[in-house]
């Protein structure tokens, strides 16, 4: 101890760096790697459950048109990865894996597919995370999805195969590819766009936000109301209250609690009434 | 007064949040004992890893995440567990994150996806191997006449830790910010379809199904085809968006009728 020489903060960083060993890394790099997978699982997960993706809630409410918190968490990832993977291209760090383009069924799919999420609020990656924040309706979803694509193998993929699977076949290209431009136009005007289109969906939510936050008001209002009642009335008269729990008699004199009462049930009737149609 | 009955209350609830009973400390002392003593009878390390895991789900506070970091950088021999344990404990406190910084977390996890595994980020081909392995489990001789499990071949792969690391993360991230909460039937569901949790799961399994068909039909789902295939500016993301969209309106408004439109408590 008592040879230890001082050092400076530079020297400091340099031996906490050489604490994260780079072969580490490179022990789980590779598509094969199971460690990399679930550590990518893992932030995966928490990043889901924070941005309360897996929530049936949330992701019902943007195809109800009345919460577009999913749009909104949805643009900056598509900004943020395409500069990002756009980039580590062009500098060669990674490379792109373009998924195959075929029109006509990718359509049809995509139809069934937004069905399905319509019903019941999962994809298979939120139903993954919805089970591990204890919504337990993520069992019978994955269950269902290993069940539709078994179906699709057994009875589906030798007699569809030579049908419409392959109509509108555009292979692995990407829209540079096609255009032939450089990718670097296309990626700024979709970041100009993608601007306009969040700031639209950032003040239409708000908007939605501040509407649900007076009617929840509202809510709580007529509810506090009506609890506040029947303590109130005890102090008065008992008779008319044992009245009311054997038969509601309408020629019963008017109290003005009564009244009251009255009242807030006709709020709370039309409150609801606002946005449940109810037949 | 009554305000300050309820704050009474909040700080009872507090309280017995952030405090450790005496029989919780000497239960966790005896298993750490019986740990140790494990872990040097068979000369490994996992003994008390599991044990550090068992804690942080029982009892999610900063200090035990922080312990859990330090155990796996141990036994890892590496740093990366300890910096994201502190990451994760600063982090993960709220709730929610604004959409925003959520978003755009996600899309470094995507590029890291893109960088570490070389492999876009997705789950539908896990669930395809699960239906393959189910085969090959059920009936060994029938998974060699179907020509689609040639594709998909039955072998525990990079995307089923994917699924297993999504529900491993979201039940931490859930439960250290105190928001798991085991449920049935959603709210709004309740709301626009009864409380029925037979009917709700019966209606999963079976949109499940027309998921899966979809999902292969198309050749990804949400993550593998619709984000990573936008992110490349490849055509077949931008059509899988805009068809997704509009089926799934659609049928929010054949489905659920008049009860479209619901009010959820805002937090």
């Amino acid at each position: 101890m008592m040879d230890m020489e001082f050092i400076g903060i530079p020297e400091l960083i340099k031996r906490f760096v050489g604490v994260f060993d780079p072969d580490t890394i490179k022990a789980i790099k590779g598509g094969s790697s199971l460690y990399g997978g679930l550590i990518i699982g893992l932030l995966f997960g928490i990043v889901l459950q924070k941005s309360r993706l897996c929530k049936y809630d949330i992701v019902t409410g943007l195809f109800r048109l009345q919460d577009f918190t999913v749009f909104r968490i949805g643009t900056p990832i598509l900004m943020v990865s395409m500069v990002l993977v756009y980039f580590l291209t062009d500098m060669k760090y990674i490379e792109l894996h373009v998924p195959k383009t075929v029109i006509i069924p990718q359509i049809i799919g995509g139809l069934l597919f937004g069905a399905a999420i319509a019903i019941m609020g999962y994809c298979p990656g939120t139903a993954a995370g919805a089970i591990g924040e204890g919504a337990l309706d993520g069992i019978p979803a994955i269950l269902g999805i290993i069940s539709g694509s078994v179906i699709y193998a057994e009875y589906f993929h030798d007699d569809l195969a030579e049908t419409f699977l392959t109509w509108g076949t555009v292979g692995r290209g990407t829209f540079p590819d096609i255009f032939e431009i450089n990718h670097w136009y296309l990626i700024v005007l979709f970041l100009l766009m993608a601007t306009m289109f969040l700031i639209m969906t950032t003040m239409v939510d708000w908007m939605i936000i501040f509407l649900r936050r007076t009617f929840n008001m509202f809510q709580d209002l007529t509810v506090t109301l009506e609890e506040k009642l029947p303590t109130e009335s005890k102090k008065g008269n008992t008779k008319n209250n044992n009245l009311k729990k054997t038969k509601y008699d309408k020629n019963a004199e008017v109290t003005p609690y009564k009244k009251k009462e009255n009242a807030a049930k006709k709020l709370k009737k039309n409150l609801f009434d606002i946005f449940h149609n109810s037949d | 007064m009554q305000l300050k009955k309820k704050l009474e209350e909040e700080v009872i609830v507090v309280t017995k949040r952030y405090s450790v009973s005496k029989k919780f400390i000497a239960t966790a002392l005896i298993l750490l004992v019986c740990a140790i003593g494990l872990s040097i009878y068979l000369r490994q390390g996992w003994p008390l890893v599991v044990f550090f895991s068992i804690l942080v789900a029982s009892k999610p506070r900063w200090w035990s995440v922080l312990i859990l970091g330090l155990a796996y950088t141990m036994y890892l021999h590496s740093g990366w567990p300890l910096l994201g344990s502190v990451f994760f404990a600063i982090l993960g406190r709220p709730k929610k994150w604004w959409p925003i910084p959520a978003g755009i977390a996600f899309g470094l996890v995507e590029v890291l996806s893109f960088y570490l595994s070389e492999r876009p980020l997705g789950i539908t081909r896990g669930c395809t191997v699960m239906g393959a392995i189910a085969t090959k489990i059920i009936d060994p001789l029938h998974l060699e006449k179907v020509s689609y499990w040639g594709i998909y071949e039955p072998y525990i792969d990079w995307t089923m830790a994917v699924i297993l690391g999504t529900t491993i993360g979201s039940f931490l991230s859930a439960r250290y910010s105190g928001s798991f909460k085991i449920i049935t039937v959603p709210e709004l569901w309740r709301q626009s379809r009864g409380k029925s949790v037979f009917n709700r799961w019966l209606w999963v399994f079976l949109a499940g199904i027309i998921m899966g068909f979809a999902a292969r039909i198309s050749g990804g789902c949400i993550s593998g085809l619709l984000i990573s295939g936008a992110i490349q500016l490849a055509p077949s993301g931008f059509i899988f968006m805009m068809s997704v969209w509009i089926g799934g309106v659609l049928t929010t408004f054949l489905f659920y009728r008049s009860r479209t439109i619901v009010v959820r408590r805002e937090d």
